[in-house]
């Protein structure tokens, strides 16, 4: 009886946030998707069942802006996982434990401080009288400063890039930990050069990692305001400024739609990850690298 | 050749040099901010002569202070709403992971 009793508490545990993510997660998730469909009116909109905002996002120019962000946000993934797989590697297969976890908190400490914030020092460094152009000119590769370094793809790309390599770094990390060393010294002992072993065992055995990186920094990317507009200057749009734009203008069934089509686009990034790999096993990551 | 395919010799070196690129692109933007907040013109650059104005500035406007405090205020209230949240569930996993029951022996 105790232990049938003992075998609830999981379950009990999972309430409060269960109840948490329902009411304030899943129903204005469930909402925002109905009011997509809903007529608008002056200032707000009516139940009904219209497609004009569904139609509006996609003869307004705005589908543009939806490809062009999912453009930006896959350039983020590829650069970002070029730049954070090789220090994820050296953290995990060259320094020891201690080593290892000093590192990576330098790589927490950009999490504890504003997107914002971090964005806004590269619109100095990038900017026609920053030190980057500065030494540019200074060392002689170029005789004026560069225009295209601030308020271009190149910069909005640098500011996602640096914004998103912690969130390559911390599960390419976990996964390249959990690999066993018997298996890379069965394939040096076989005769495997470094590099066939690195591509055909440390590489497949870490995708998982790379492959929820991916996600997560997709997700960063695609979502992203603040980073747009920062560096991308006043007439840069992303789905995230657009959005902004038609909240502020009070078109909420177009602001739903917009949302609605954003948030799909994650389910079908999610669902392709859940067909790939197993779900718990970026959990599963976590547990084995303690 | 080293085993496990790790790569010895300058890679080693060239990996750990590329690392420590990586975390100067990832804080030296953050510690520029610094000398320009001591900068007294407005211009973004490097100050001759520093000085804490703009902190001086800024601590007497009513509007930043005020803005500042309802951030701290939202950022506590966060963590104490989200913490209780998420921490039986993390606790629930632990268990489940490590094969023991609530409370029992492991």
């Amino acid at each position: 009886m105790r232990s049938r009793y003992r075998s609830w508490i999981p379950s009990l545990q999972l309430l409060p946030a269960g109840l948490f993510l329902g009411v304030f997660f899943l129903i204005p998730l469930a909402l925002t998707f109905a009011w997509g469909f809903w007529p608008r009116t002056e200032f707000w909109m009516r139940p009904g069942f219209t497609l004009e905002a569904y139609r509006s996002f996609v003869t307004t120019g705005r589908i543009d802006v939806y490809v062009k962000t999912l453009w930006l946000s896959i350039a983020t993934v590829v650069v970002s996982l070029l730049a954070g797989y090789p220090v994820a590697y050296y953290l995990a297969r060259r320094l020891d434990g201690d080593k290892a976890f000093s590192l990576l908190f330098v790589f927490v400490l950009p999490f504890i401080i504003s997107t914002i914030v971090r964005t806004f020092s590269w619109r100095f460094l990038l900017g026609r009288s920053g030190p980057i152009n500065g030494v540019l000119v200074g060392v002689g590769l170029v005789e004026q400063p560069l225009d295209w370094l601030l308020f271009s793809d190149f910069a909005v790309l640098i500011g996602l890039v640096t914004a998103s390599i912690p969130f390559v770094v911390f599960p390419v990390w976990l996964s390249l930990r959990t690999i066993d060393a018997s298996l890379l010294e069965a394939s040096a002992d076989l005769g495997a050069a470094p590099a066939t072993t690195f591509r055909r065992v440390t590489l497949p055995l870490s995708l998982p990692g790379v492959f929820a990186a991916s996600i997560f920094v997709f997700v960063t990317a695609f979502g992203s305001t603040a980073i747009p507009i920062l560096l991308g200057g006043g007439g840069y749009s992303t789905i995230g400024t657009t959005l902004t734009s038609v909240l502020g203008v009070l078109n909420y069934p177009l602001a739903a739609a917009i949302s609605s089509v954003s948030i799909a686009t994650m389910l079908v990034l999610l669902g392709l990850w859940t067909y790939l790999f197993d779900l718990e096993q970026l959990v599963t990551m976590g547990s084995d690298a303690q | 050749m080293s085993a496990g395919g790790t790569l010895r010799g300058w890679r080693p070196s060239a990996l750990g040099a590329y690392t420590t690129l990586i975390i100067a692109a990832l804080l030296l933007p953050l510690a520029y901010l610094i000398p320009l907040s001591l900068n007294p013109e407005g211009a973004p650059r490097i100050p001759r002569e520093p000085t804490l104005a703009w902190y001086r500035t800024v601590l007497s406007n009513g509007d930043l202070v005020a803005a500042l405090v309802q951030s701290v205020k939202l950022g506590v209230l966060t963590s104490v709403v989200a913490t209780p949240l998420a921490r039986p569930r993390s606790r629930s996993s632990r268990r489940s992971e490590r094969g023991t029951s609530p409370g029992g022996a492991p």
